[in-house]
């Protein structure tokens, strides 16, 4: 949680810095928004109620609509970030029967408690990185060290990052509109 | 875009890729495999890289602190060269997108910091015991590190420049090479070393914590500089137009003229001007004067400046024009304004908006910065008095004089002295001169209009420009005076024909126009000076110029008379003929200047402004 809120609040600073307003983030125009949710939902889901076959498939249908979501946005400025964060994610699920490799000693780092249960099977959709596990640096290996911590891969990073500059463009949008409006009124 | 690039960028793009794709290879097969921990710091310094590499810090307006050399030289003191390889080698990769048109530069910019942080890892690296406490250990080995970094990114770079460029090239790489440049270098790896200290003590928290401070420190400072480029603009620009000022094209004049490059100037000045202020105010003039500043602006090259020298003045400069090439110019110009509509240039004369332009070339027409003013002064006012809305050179009778007459070196000494005195007479009384330049006009005109022959107008046109040279010794009191003059004075006043024929006698190829210079005040029916001369006693070159003389009297503004019409001046002329003037030549002169528009009919109405 304290990471999404981090990533919300620099986007806003950010925003702010470069004279943009928190009224104008209304302005940005986003194809199929209603997508994001059932992403998150879905993946909510999955990874707590779910199991075999239906977790695979909440959890890809769930990937689908993220990445079906960035590419239809993919001009606005941020969401090919996020498309790249996305990718990555699920590439290193896909290598790894659709579980996120996590770097124990990092996890043990974080929250002692989790490591037995990683270590025998899977903690949510997490599974213990080894040597058997495939492309290990897209896995959970940055942890973030701001309480409640949190595990990160770099595929969450660049999402961020482009969320970051989807806000900060968000809040600009509205001076451009602006602009162009007193110019015809001008002219 | 084009399919195929052109050479240069082709070269350009094979290095950048050759480059990339020779550390890859190097970096694979010599490096140790990453570690996770080692992912996690690669992956952090590539994203810093590409983040600051966004937000340089300037210094100065041409040197700036590359803040990816400060990431790469810290990160490189403290971890190994595996992860360094490949977190620039990504870095490289992810800006050099960014990019977009010119990727391949910033492909080979990203790539040679790498290798540079790498070549200096190999000159020294601190190993595992770095830290605050041994960093007074090792300053020799962290001064060859900064060293290395430094010149094997130069050498790179140059390189690159002329593989691309060709070796012409290296001067612009020389130019760059001062004092300046190698402080910037300095403070960039000084940093890199500090940072190197937090990530030794704090690890990559450290690094993002000082990542912060180098991202306000560049935004801060975008601002001031951007400040400052602000005020250097103000202080050359012209705020109405936009052009620039004044005190820029001065010293841009002194440049060239320091620099003994040729160039020509010319001066434009709107045409009654004054009228249309009048007429619409100042708000719809200045928004005339903008509007011709767009059409200038519209019409340069570069480098040609264009300045707005005063009021409705502007001041153009054609570095490496002559003067042909120059009256070309302005010729362009002033039909690009006759073509311009402005709105309510119908009220004025003309019914257009227009400009007059004078032309003067250095160093052909003059030495100094302020005789080149002077002379392009000159030729705009010629222009602006011959009918207005034309392009007028300079040209000097007094340089005609000298070429088209034989003289010897003796005689050249002296027009340079009758020159001199001109000048002086100039500073005296600038009426007696514009004065001058007119009556030659008209007395041309006359001549050519009664037949006189070819060498007679020759020399009337001399003997009309020297004619009041007697006036410098005049003092200025009485040539300026605004009351009537008593006798004494008047006397003074009537003796300059005689002093004006003495300047001149020295000068045997001039003896044709000493004539012309003593009996000019004489009257037709003999009550004149100096000789009291009647009728055809008076040389008709002296008959032509004394009705030329007054006619131009008559027709400007002086402090003790009110200025006449066109007509006004005609009739005076008529009702003067026979006494004052030789009644064979007042009508032709009348015709003459009709015609011709030497005196534009508004003329009246208007001061010459």
């Amino acid at each position: 949680m304290a990471f999404q809120v981090t990533v919300v609040l620099t986007g806003l600073l950010v925003g702010w810095i470069r004279k943009g307003s928190v009224w104008d983030i209304t302005n940005i125009r986003i194809r199929l928004l209603w997508l994001l949710p059932i992403a998150y939902l879905l993946q909510h889901i999955s990874i707590a109620y779910l199991d075999g076959v239906y977790y695979e498939l909440s959890i890809v249908l769930s990937y689908l609509a993220l990445m079906v979501f960035c590419a239809v946005n993919i001009r606005t400025p941020g969401i090919a970030w996020g498309l790249a964060g996305t990718a990555s994610n699920f590439l290193a699920m896909v290598v790894n029967g659709l579980r996120m490799p996590a770097y124990v000693p990092a996890v043990e780092h974080m929250a002692p408690s989790y490591v037995p249960a990683l270590m025998s099977g899977h903690y949510g959709k997490s599974v213990a990185m080894s040597s058997k596990t495939h492309l290990n640096f897209l896995g959970d290996i940055f942890s973030f060290q701001i309480h409640p911590v949190s595990l990160l891969s770099i595929g969450d990073i660049l999402f961020a990052i482009g969320f970051v500059i989807l806000i900060q463009h968000a809040m600009r949008s509205g001076r451009s509109a602006n602009n162009s409006e007193t110019l015809t009124r001008t002219t | 875009m084009k399919l195929l690039p052109e050479p240069r960028k082709l070269i350009s793009l094979l290095v950048s890729l050759g480059m990339l794709i020779a550390t890859i290879t190097w970096g694979a097969m010599s490096q140790l495999a990453l570690g996770i921990p080692d992912w996690v710091v690669m992956y952090t310094l590539a994203g810093l890289l590409v983040l600051v590499e966004r937000f340089h810090i300037l210094v100065s307006i041409n040197d700036r602190i590359s803040v990816e050399s400060v990431y790469l030289v810290g990160f490189s003191l403290v971890y190994p060269s595996n992860i360094i390889v490949w977190a620039g080698l990504l870095y490289a990769v992810v800006s050099s997108i960014q990019y977009r048109s010119k990727w391949y530069i910033q492909l080979f910019n990203g790539v040679n910091l790498t290798l540079s942080a790498l070549f200096a890892t190999k000159v020294f690296h601190p190993g595992a015991q770095y830290s605050l406490m041994s960093i007074n250990q090792c300053v020799l080995g962290l001064a060859a590190f900064a060293v290395t970094f430094l010149l094997a990114n130069f050498a790179m770079t140059s390189s690159y420049i002329t593989l691309t460029y060709g070796v012409g090239a290296i001067q612009i790489v020389r130019g760059l090479i001062r004092l300046q440049f190698w402080v910037v270098m300095g403070i960039t790896v000084l940093i890199g070393v500090l940072l190197s200290i937090v990530l030794a003590q704090a690890g990559l928290s450290g690094a993002v914590l000082f990542t912060f401070l180098i991202l306000l420190v560049s935004y801060s400072y975008r601002d001031y500089f951007r400040m400052a480029t602000h005020f250097k603009e103000l202080s050359i620009k012209d705020e109405l137009t936009g052009l620039f000022n004044h005190r820029y094209i001065q010293s841009k004049i002194d440049d060239l003229i320091a620099t003994k490059q040729d160039f020509a100037v010319m001066m434009l000045d709107v045409d009654h001007f004054k009228r249309y202020n009048e007429v619409w105010g100042h708000v719809r003039g200045d928004e005339a004067l903008k509007s011709i500043a767009d059409v200038l602006r519209a019409n340069r090259l570069p480098d040609e400046e264009v300045a707005r020298y005063s009021g409705e003045e502007f001041l153009v400069v054609l570095p490496g024009y002559d003067l042909a090439q120059a009256n070309l110019k302005a010729e362009l110009l002033r039909r690009a304004i006759e073509d311009t509509n402005f709105p309510g240039a119908e009220r004025l004369p003309g019914k257009k908006l227009t400009v007059s332009i004078g032309v003067a070339q250095y160093p052909m027409q003059a030495d100094t910065k302020s005789e080149l003013l002077m002379k392009v002064d000159d030729a705009l006012y010629k222009g602006k008095f011959t009918g207005r809305n034309k392009v007028s050179l300079y040209t000097s009778v007094l340089d005609d004089m000298q070429r088209e007459l034989t003289m010897d070196d003796a005689n050249q000494e002296i027009v340079k002295t009758i020159k001199v005195f001109l000048a002086i007479l100039n500073s005296k009384d600038r009426y007696t001169y514009a004065h001058t330049e007119r009556d030659v006009i008209y007395a041309m005109a006359l001549a050519k209009r009664i037949g006189l022959p070819e060498s007679s107008i020759r020399y009337l046109r001399f003997g009309a420009f020297l004619h009041d040279i007697g006036k410098v010794e005049v003092p200025t009191e009485v040539l300026t005076k605004r009351g009537p003059l008593t006798r004494e004075e008047w006397q003074i006043m009537k003796s300059h024909v005689e002093l004006g024929e003495n300047i001149a006698r020295p000068i045997p190829s001039l003896a044709p126009c000493l004539p012309i210079i003593r009996h000019h005040h004489e009257r037709f029916d003999g009550t004149g000076y100096p000789d009291g001369l009647k009728g055809e006693e008076i040389p008709i070159e002296a008959r032509i110029l004394t009705i030329a003389d007054s006619f131009d009297a008559m027709t400007t503004s002086r402090p003790y008379q009110r200025k006449r019409t066109m007509e006004e001046a005609f009739a005076e002329l008529r009702s003067c003929a026979g006494r004052q003037f030789d009644p064979d030549l007042v009508e032709p002169f009348i015709e003459v200047v009709r015609e011709t528009g030497l005196l534009s009919a508004d003329e009246g109405e208007e001061n010459p402004a």
